[in-house]
C-alpha cells in the first residue's frame, strides 16, 4: 500500500436497490459471469461513501489548506478504502473486474459516483407492493409472533421504498449521473432474461455469456448463508412472485402503500389498479 | 495490502480552553512531530470502524477473507494518507491529531491506532468556565451563541458532563501506560519539567529546546476565527488565577458545585 495518489483507481460495478428488489438474483448472475466477481453482501460501501461526505462537508477547506489534501485526493482516499474491502475475495477470485451488492448501496450512488466516477451503478426496481409484501413476510418472521401494525409498517415500507426512487430520478436527471446509472426492472429480469442482461452487459462493456442464465448451477458453493434470497437464487428464474401482493398483502395493507407510493408507480409504469407492469 | 505500518498518531485532547491547542502547537515545533486543525470526522471514522468490526467481522472473515486487523489497518492507512502530504512537506515523521471530541472516543481512538499515545490537558474548571466567556460558538443550527459561551455556570456544568463521560476512557487507557494527563497550570508554572515529562511519555525527550524556540514571540492564529489566538511565547502564570477576579463568588460557587467531584480527582481544590 502506498501513501501516494494511485495513477487511476479501479471502477468497481455497485448494485443497489430496495431490498427484496432482487439484488441477490443480479449478484450471482453477475458472479456467473466469466469477467465478474461479486460476492456476498460486504453491507460497508454505504457507511463508508457517507463517512466521505463528511468528510468533504466538514473539513474540505482545512484539509486542502492545512493537510495538502485537496477534494479529487480525498476522494480518492476514501474510494481505495472501499476497496481495501473488496479487494481479497477479488483477487482470490481471478476475475478481471469486481462488483459489490448491498441493497442500501443505492443511496449512495451519487457519492459513490463522485469517488468512483467510471463506475457503474445499477439499480434493480420492483413493485413496490412486491417488495412490501416481502418486506412484511420478514417483519412477520422478526416479530416472532408478537402482534405488530402491518398495515402502519406497510406504509412505512412504502415510503423506504418511495424516497429510494428518488435517488433513481436524481440519478436519470443529471447527465454525468446518468451516463454511469442503469436501471433493471425485476419483472423484466425474471421474465425475459437474455435481452435484458444483454442490455445490461453492453452497459458494461462487456460480452453477453449464456452460462450467466444458469447461475443456479454454479452458485451453490458461495451464496452467503446471510442473505435474504439464498434459497431463491439456487434455482432457476421463477415469475411466481410477481405479484404475489395480491394474496400477501390484505386490502388495508395495499391501500397503505398505494396511498404513498401511489404517484412514483404510475410514474414508473406500475399499474396502481391493475395488473403490475 | 504489504506489511508496511503506518506510524500512528499522537493524540492531544482534553475540554475546550483547556491547552489542547497549545500543547498541539509546542508539539508542532518539534522537528519531528506535525499537528493540525482538528478534524472532527477522524471521530466518527474510529466509531464507524468499532461498529462494522463489531457487527461484521465475522460476517467479512467468512465470506470476504478480510481479518480484524485487516479491516483496522484499511482505516489506519487512510488516516495516515491524509496526514502524508503536511509530514513530506515539513520532513517530520509523526502526526499529532488535536482533537476535543476525541476526549469522548477515547477507547476507539486507542484502538484504531494501537501505538498511539494521547495526552489529555486538563485544566481547572472555573478558568475553563471564564475562557469559554470569551469564545464566539453558535448553533449551527439557530445561530445562537452556545450557552456555556454566555454563563460561566453553564460552562462549570459542560465541563462537569464532559470530564464524566470521559473518564472511563481516560481511566481505562491511563491503566495501560498509553494516556499522561497534562494539567493546563503545571505547562504554564513549570513548562520545561512538564514537557520533559511529556517528552519522555511520548518518546521524544528534546522537547525543552524546542519549546524556546517555540517560544519566540510568535501568535498563532485561530483555525476558525472563533478561537481567541494563541500567543505560545507567553506561557506564564497569569492565566491560571485570572478566574479569581474575573469571576463573580456565586459563580464561582456553582461552577465548583457541578464539577468538584471530578476536578478533585486532577488535584484542583
Amino acid at each position: 500500500m502506498s501513501f501516494q495518489a494511485s495513477t487511476e483507481v479501479p471502477a468497481p460495478i455497485f448494485i443497489g436497490g430496495v431490498p427484496r428488489s432482487g439484488t441477490t438474483l443480479l449478484r450471482v448472475i453477475l458472479d456467473t459471469h466469466p469477467r465478474i466477481h461479486c460476492g456476498t453482501e460486504l453491507r460497508v460501501v454505504q457507511a463508508l461513501a457517507n463517512l466521505s461526505t463528511n468528510a468533504e462537508q466538514s473539513a474540505a477547506k482545512i484539509l486542502e489548506s492545512a493537510y495538502g489534501v485537496d477534494l479529487p485526493r480525498l476522494r480518492e482516499i476514501f474510494a481505495e478504502l472501499i476497496l481495501e474491502f473488496l479487494r481479497p475475495a477479488w483477487q482470490a477470485s481471478g476475475k478481471p473486474r469486481v462488483a459489490e451488492k448491498t441493497p442500501w448501496n443505492l443511496l449512495a450512488f451519487p457519492q459513490l459516483h463522485r469517488l468512483f466516477p467510471r463506475s457503474p451503478l445499477i439499480h434493480v426496481i420492483r413493485d413496490p407492493r412486491d417488495v412490501v409484501a416481502s418486506r412484511l413476510e420478514r417483519d412477520r418472521m422478526a416479530a416472532s409472533g408478537n402482534a405488530i401494525d402491518t398495515v402502519a409498517l406497510a406504509g412505512h415500507r412504502a415510503r423506504e421504498w418511495t424516497d429510494a426512487m428518488a435517488i433513481g430520478r436524481f440519478m436519470r436527471s443529471n447527465s454525468e449521473f446518468a451516463a454511469r446509472y442503469f436501471e433493471i426492472r425485476y419483472e423484466a429480469l425474471v421474465r425475459t432474461p437474455e435481452p435484458v442482461l444483454r442490455e445490461l452487459f453492453a452497459f458494461l462493456e462487456e460480452d453477453f455469456d449464456p452460462a450467466v442464465l444458469n447461475f443456479h448451477r454454479t452458485q451453490r458453493e458461495v451464496t452467503g448463508s446471510e442473505e435474504w434470497s439464498a434459497q431463491a437464487v439456487q434455482r432457476p428464474l421463477f415469475e411466481s412472485s410477481i405479484g404475489r401482493w395480491k394474496q400477501d398483502l390484505s386490502e388495508s395493507e395495499q391501500a397503505a402503500v398505494t396511498s404513498v407510493a401511489g404517484g412514483t408507480m404510475e410514474h414508473l409504469g406500475y399499474a396502481v389498479n391493475g395488473m403490475p407492469a | 495490502m504489504s506489511g508496511e505500518q503506518p506510524k500512528d498518531p499522537l493524540i492531544v485532547t482534553g475540554v475546550a480552553r483547556s491547552g489542547v491547542r497549545l500543547m498541539s502547537a509546542l508539539l508542532d515545533g518539534h522537528p519531528e512531530l506535525a499537528s493540525g486543525p482538528d478534524l472532527p470526522f477522524l471521530i466518527t471514522m474510529a466509531m464507524q470502524w468499532k461498529e462494522i468490526a463489531s457487527t461484521l467481522g465475522e460476517n467479512h472473515a467468512k465470506y470476504h477473507s478480510l481479518g480484524r486487523e485487516q479491516v483496522r489497518d484499511s482505516f489506519r492507512f487512510t488516516a495516515a494518507k491524509l496526514f502524508a502530504p503536511r509530514l513530506e512537506r515539513e520532513g517530520k515523521e509523526r502526526f499529532v491529531i488535536q482533537s476535543f471530541a476525541a476526549m469522548l472516543s477515547l477507547e476507539a481512538m486507542a484502538a484504531l491506532f494501537p501505538t498511539t499515545r494521547v495526552i489529555v490537558m486538563v485544566r481547572d474548571p472555573r478558568a475553563v468556565a471564564r475562557s469559554l466567556l470569551r469564545c464566539n460558538w453558535r448553533n449551527p443550527q439557530d445561530g445562537r451563541p452556545l450557552p456555556y459561551t454566555q454563563d460561566a455556570s453553564v460552562g462549570g456544568r459542560f465541563w462537569a458532563e464532559f470530564m464524566r463521560a470521559s473518564l472511563p476512557g481516560i481511566t481505562s487507557l491511563e491503566s495501560t501506560g498509553r494516556l499522561k494527563i497534562v494539567r493546563y497550570e503545571d505547562l504554564c508554572a513549570k513548562p520545561e519539567a512538564t514537557l520533559t515529562e511529556v517528552g519522555e511519555f511520548i518518546g521524544k525527550a528534546a522537547l525543552p529546546a524546542d519549546l524556546r524556540q517555540a517560544s519566540a514571540d510568535c501568535v498563532i492564529a485561530s483555525t476558525d476565527n472563533e478561537h481567541p489566538p494563541l500567543r505560545v511565547g507567553h506561557l506564564d502564570t497569569a492565566s491560571i488565577d485570572a478566574w479569581k477576579s474575573g469571576l463573580p463568588a456565586d459563580t464561582v460557587r456553582a461552577i465548583w458545585s457541578a464539577a468538584a467531584p471530578i476536578a478533585e480527582r486532577f488535584g484542583y481544590v
